[in-house]
């Protein structure tokens, strides 16, 4: 007669049932977790000043209030376990919509004696001579971070007039990931020697439409944001300034309210 | 060791609660561990000075909006100062992982690999992309599997099947919304989306082959990855159509990994498709043969 197997603790029943419900949980919630992205709910404060980098629809889906609040504290629990966790959803890659320009970065320095230093991109194909075939993984995160301060103007086209309805509001962008581009001025500023100015710019190279013959046409340079180490911003101003398209400067930013 | 106990309905729901080769659990620890060695030593080293100390661009205020109040982003490198914080804690990390590749307490070593995972992710969000985040839930997984009871008999171990479970139903959410997003926008209705990705030459890592191919080519790839990822999720429980959806989804990473800057995107949504092969039978053929 085999002997039958030890009764479990009481502590190891719980852990069980731990384990059981966090599975279920892990099971439910990438379903909702996406679902509830497409469901409008409004903005806590975490969400807004500056708007938080999210795919999340913002507005009401009901004009019934509890309904609608029912559902938001669904969406403010998925989402906060969601950063506690590291597991944020929101699959929109590659969208919205791919640009047909190539967008690179680079910066611009002016330096104390007068000269204006360029310093391209690795992944800039112009000046960088690329190689028949890059090797993954080596520069990926390197161009994360890029491709997270080209994306901001990717959908600008520098052939459209600057006050065309389908261009972007490039201030809007600057205001909106000031922190990002900050901190990127001042990195260029201190790898290549002390600057008066730095400027961030971003060459357009155009792809030429499907089947198209010929010339895609001329490259472009637009100017994006800017720093300037000596100049302290006015009270209740940024430190960023954004290039006005239409003005065809660079303009003063509102900051955020402090939390 | 914890066995799992679900509330019913769930304990009712053999497709949850049937146990599942241990062989399969291993293999997903195994290959999470050498996704991210290979995305540790090879994707984030030679960036780390640059993404992820103070004096490039991270540090541990380099970012304090990501830290706001009302959001539960948290990382450990907030404690740690930024003169050997984050050297310490990639240390830590790579130890860890290496621990997890060879099984040692892979509970802990997964939960210390998440949480390393979090606090470098937190840091410098710009440097990360979706890999991480199926990285994150990949770790939690792990951790989950190191809690899996041990069988009396390894030959014929099982082990429980839900954290092979809740992989499938990541991989069935990210195909299918991704294609849903991608629905809203004309460039992918109308196909020329992967001719514009491919023409990219800051995206493309052989633009030069990338652009060369023909244009129908690039609209059949739009065309084949909306329809892929929007029959995803019934193609892969149907056992006909199975193995064609995943050999379709391996290739599509495998392919992006070598042509676009995905990076660890391609190499962590390939660890999802390791628990799909049938590691038992393979070890009982090589067992069988010595």
């Amino acid at each position: 007669m085999t002997p039958s197997p030890p009764r479990p603790s009481l502590i190891h029943t719980a852990c069980g049932w731990l384990v059981g419900l966090f599975a279920v949980w892990q099971l439910v919630f990438p379903a909702l977790a996406n679902v509830l992205e497409f469901v409008p709910i409004r903005p806590t404060a975490g969400d807004q000043n500056p708007p938080l980098e999210s795919t999340q629809r913002w507005g009401r889906f009901t004009s019934n209030d509890t309904l609608q609040s029912s559902v938001e504290a669904v969406g403010y629990g998925v989402a906060w376990y969601a950063q506690l966790t590291g597991q944020e959803h929101g699959w929109d890659m590659f969208t919205p919509g791919f640009p047909p320009d190539t967008v690179v970065p680079f910066a611009e320095l002016d330096t104390a004696d007068g000269r204006t230093v360029r310093v391209h991109s690795r992944f800039d194909p112009v000046e960088y001579r690329q190689p028949w075939m890059r090797l993954p993984f080596r520069h990926d995160r390197e161009f994360n971070h890029e491709a997270n301060l080209f994306m901001l103007a990717w959908h600008f086209d520098p052939k459209l007039p600057a006050d065309h309805p389908r261009q972007p509001d490039l201030r809007r962008k600057v205001r909106e990931n000031e922190e990002l581009l900050t901190r990127w001025l001042k990195y260029q500023r201190r790898r290549h020697g002390d600057a008066t100015e730095v400027r961030l710019m971003l060459r357009y190279l155009p792809t030429a439409k499907p089947g198209a013959v010929g010339d895609a046409g001329e490259p472009a340079e637009l100017p994006f944001a800017r720093w300037r180490p000596g100049v302290i911003p006015a009270e209740g101003k940024l430190a960023v300034e954004a290039f006005d398209p239409r003005a065809k400067r660079f303009v003063t930013l509102d900051g955020w309210d402090e939390p | 060791m914890i066995r799992p106990r679900f509330q019913w309905p769930f304990s009712r729901w053999r497709w949850l609660t049937d146990p599942i080769p241990a062989e399969r659990l291993a293999a997903v620890r195994i290959a999470t561990a050498v996704a991210l060695l290979i995305d540790l030593l090879f994707g984030c080293l030679p960036s780390f000075h640059l993404l992820f100390t103070a004096d490039g661009l991270g540090g541990r205020d380099a970012y304090p909006i990501r830290f706001r109040d009302g959001t539960l982003y948290w990382s450990l490198l907030k404690w740690l100062p930024d003169a050997w914080g984050p050297h310490a804690l990639m240390g830590i990390w790579i130890a860890a992982a290496v621990a997890m590749l060879v099984g040692y307490r892979v509970f802990l070593t997964a939960l210390v690999c998440w949480a390393c995972a979090v606090s470098f992710w937190n840091v410098n969000p710009w440097a990360c992309n979706g890999g991480d985040q199926l990285r994150n839930a990949l770790l939690l997984t792990v951790a989950c599997i190191g809690l899996a009871p041990s069988s009396p008999r390894p030959k014929e171990a099982v082990a429980p099947a839900w954290p092979v479970r809740v992989m499938l139903v990541q991989m069935c959410c990210m195909y299918f919304f991704s294609a849903l997003y991608k629905l809203r926008w004309a460039e992918w209705r109308d196909g020329s989306a992967m001719y514009y990705v491919n023409h990219n030459r800051a995206w493309s890592m052989c633009p030069d082959l990338t652009t060369a191919l023909p244009v129908w080519l690039h609209f059949f790839s739009t065309w084949l990855t909306l329809a892929w990822e929007l029959s995803f999720p019934v193609l892969v429980c149907v056992r006909r159509t199975r193995p064609w959806v995943l050999w379709l989804g391996a290739g599509f990473h495998v392919a992006t990994l070598v042509t676009l800057e995905v990076g660890s995107f391609a190499t962590y949504s390939l660890v999802y498709y390791v628990p799909f092969v049938a590691w038992e039978r393979r070890r009982k053929s090589v067992e069988s043969r010595c």
